[in-house]
């Protein structure tokens, strides 16, 4: 039997947690004895180094021959969402805002993502470009199931869960203008798993040391929700609780700006409760984020990605948002006033706009 | 003086073809020609195979995976006289998109980007898409096709359709986002320098074909919005121009064009777009551009 040397562990799945190294079970939450997507023999693995010699698969075997050849050359970072620790490589090199998304389950955080990368993969997005990042294998990676590359008919965006350490993606954006340096941003998609956690735990909410570095934090509410009357106060007020834990928890410290992003917008405009929902908006503009806080809220409405049938466009609202963070730079205290009064026929493109995207 | 230079592209994007012109319009350079090659390289094997397909109007041989190829050129400017040695490396497309899909470089690809002042970057004119379901659906609709169980489409050559759910595969990303991730990847290996790069939209004669008056950057904009953004947001990293080569001259699979252009000169067959527009058939003057500081 011929000897080959085994190389580090490769996974045949890309964002496989072992084979990055940040967790301790697979995709499909198996552990490395159980899993079949290694490159080799995964009881091998767990018992060997790099270096260490094992047999070869008998060669009358008939299934798939893996690379036997140890890799060579030169490893590049993985592209992928980052972790913490990963993330301190970003914030070494240059000024780093941390931006969190997050909201329940299925409000559109990943979506949003998602089609803000879509959106700059289609050009400059109102005088906005793309500057580059860190992460494009994790922009890719939450885009895939929208493309006709993964073979479905319906668009879908895969689910960020509690488990996943890669929650940051980088993008660097610069204004055309060429003005500014460049503005790099790491966007901290928190699972809405977490975001329930939150809410139950004062001990789970301070174990997400992410809070007290977010420069600007957006909850997202589910547009289906605030359209539908029974559900509309539920999700607008969970939003507010978990708020309100991060101001007794002292946990917004660092945070500069706080958005209510109310989200599928092309789903409250078909449902005929967009002035209905724009008024309870417009109500919660310029409230304080909590009680006792001197931070204010703002709103703001968005569809990243309508439905076809949809009156709405595109990444409706997405170009604003982009804006702002660029904008953002070059003035840390944004001016807070009033809401534009919106108009029955543009209200909707126009709302929002008060907290600071002017 | 000696510069170094990166040859980056895709599998496919015409870098070995390109090699092949330069060689031949430096070894037998027009009275008019801006460089012209001092001496026959010590080692000239590699460039005389290359420069023979060429002449001979067959496709220039794809470069192998486990093929490295690294050829000096000593040339000379020549008004001035002033000479230069430019090392042009020919590495495998697939060796470069290896940087994307396996994230590694082997040693040699890693120790070029390392040493590289100047970046000759290759991409196709008519780039592999990844259309959303939505557009997949338009464009199926304009061709009046179902637009249930979309698999993949490919535009830039073919369409082909799956009825499988896919995994997400690098492999089979765009263009436009792999190009980012391998001059992202340049840029960092860099040690900080401050790099050339001269975009090369190979196979230019298509797009002329198509719309005479378009000028590469334009096509790049339109065709690698990403890309362009990118190249144009990042000053301090790198200086950036785009540029349009047809260094075979023609389809090769046409005869009558082979036929016409067997008339004239090799030297003179592949057609350069510079970046301020004008049209040029001597290829040297792309290291007019990348050596003018040294002139």
């Amino acid at each position: 039997m011929a000897a080959s040397v085994t190389g580090a562990p490769r996974c045949l799945k890309i964002s496989c947690p072992l084979s990055l190294g940040t967790g301790d079970t697979c995709l499909e939450n198996l552990e490395l004895s159980q899993c079949t997507s290694y490159q080799g023999d995964a009881a091998a693995l767990t018992s060997t180094t790099p270096e260490e010699v094992v047999e070869a698969p008998d060669p009358q075997s008939t299934s798939e021959p893996f690379d036997e050849s140890p890799p060579t050359g030169i490893d590049f970072r993985s592209g992928q969402a980052l972790d913490a620790k990963e993330a301190r490589s970003i914030t070494a090199q240059a000024e780093t805002r941390l931006i969190m998304l997050t909201g329940a389950q299925h409000c559109g955080k990943t979506t949003l993502l998602a089609e803000i990368y879509e959106a700059f993969r289609q050009g400059p997005i109102n005088e906005v470009r793309f500057a580059g990042s860190k992460t494009l294998i994790g922009f890719e990676l939450r885009c895939h199931l929208a493309r006709a590359d993964s073979g479905r008919s319906a668009a879908d965006t895969s689910r960020t869960t509690k488990a996943d350490l890669r929650t940051m993606l980088h993008l660097k954006l610069r204004s055309t203008t060429g003005l500014d340096s460049g503005n790099d941003l790491l966007l901290y998609d928190l699972s809405g798993e977490a975001f329930e956690d939150v809410l139950k735990s004062a001990e789970v909410a301070q174990e997400v040391h992410a809070f007290e570095r977010v420069d600007q934090l957006y909850v997202l509410l589910d547009g289906t929700k605030l359209a539908n009357t029974r559900t509309r106060h539920a999700e607008i007020r969970k939003a507010q609780r978990f708020l309100r834990r991060l101001d007794e928890e002292k946990l917004l410290t660092m945070c500069r700006l706080v958005y209510l992003l109310c989200t599928k917008w092309d789903v409250v405009v078909q449902s005929g409760a967009s002035d209905d929902v724009l008024e309870v908006l417009h109500a919660l503009n310029g409230q304080p984020v909590a009680e006792s806080a001197s931070l204010k809220l703002h709103t703001h409405t968005l569809a990243a990605r309508p439905s076809d049938s949809s009156e709405v466009p595109r990444w409706d609202g997405i170009s604003e948002l982009i804006q702002f963070w660029v904008k953002q730079q070059n003035d840390p205290l944004p001016p807070i006033r009033r809401p534009t009064p919106h108009s029955t026929t543009q209200g909707w493109i126009r709302f929002g706009l008060g907290g600071g995207f002017e | 003086m000696s510069s170094n230079v990166v040859i980056l592209g895709l599998p496919g994007t015409g870098k070995t073809t390109f090699v092949a012109a330069l060689y031949v319009a430096l070894n037998h350079a027009a009275h008019d020609a801006v460089f012209d090659l001092k001496c026959s390289p010590s080692n000239a094997t590699y460039f005389e195979r290359i420069a023979e397909q060429y002449t001979a109007f067959k496709e220039v041989g794809h470069t192998p995976t486990t093929e490295f190829e690294i050829g000096t050129l000593q040339v000379r400017h020549r008004s001035s006289q002033e000479l230069f040695e430019i090392h042009i490396p020919d590495l495998s497309g697939e060796a470069i998109d290896a940087l994307w899909t396996a994230r590694n470089a082997d040693d040699n690809l890693f120790q070029l980007m390392q040493d590289a002042t100047v970046g000759l970057i290759f991409v196709r004119p008519d780039p592999r898409r990844t259309p959303t379901i939505a557009e997949a659906d338009e464009i199926l609709n304009a061709l009046g096709e179902s637009s249930d169980d979309i698999g993949d489409i490919v535009t830039n050559k073919d369409m082909a359709i799956e009825t499988t759910i896919s995994e997400y595969d690098p492999g089979r990303a765009s263009d436009d986002v792999k190009m980012v991730e391998i001059v992202q990847i340049l840029t960092e290996e860099a040690n900080s320098r401050r790099l050339q790069l001269f975009v090369i939209i190979s196979a230019w004669d298509l797009v002329q074909n198509r719309n005479a008056d378009v000028q590469p950057i334009e096509h790049l904009r339109q065709e690698f919005p990403l890309f362009c953004q990118f190249l144009e947001s990042n000053p301090e990293l790198f200086e950036s121009s785009v540029l349009g080569l047809s260094a075979f001259g023609c389809d090769p699979a046409d005869d009558t064009a082979i036929d016409t252009l067997s008339g004239q000169r090799p030297e003179k067959r592949c057609t350069l777009i510079m970046p301020d527009g004008k049209m040029t058939h001597d290829l040297s003057n792309l290291l007019a551009l990348f050596l003018r500081e040294n002139l």
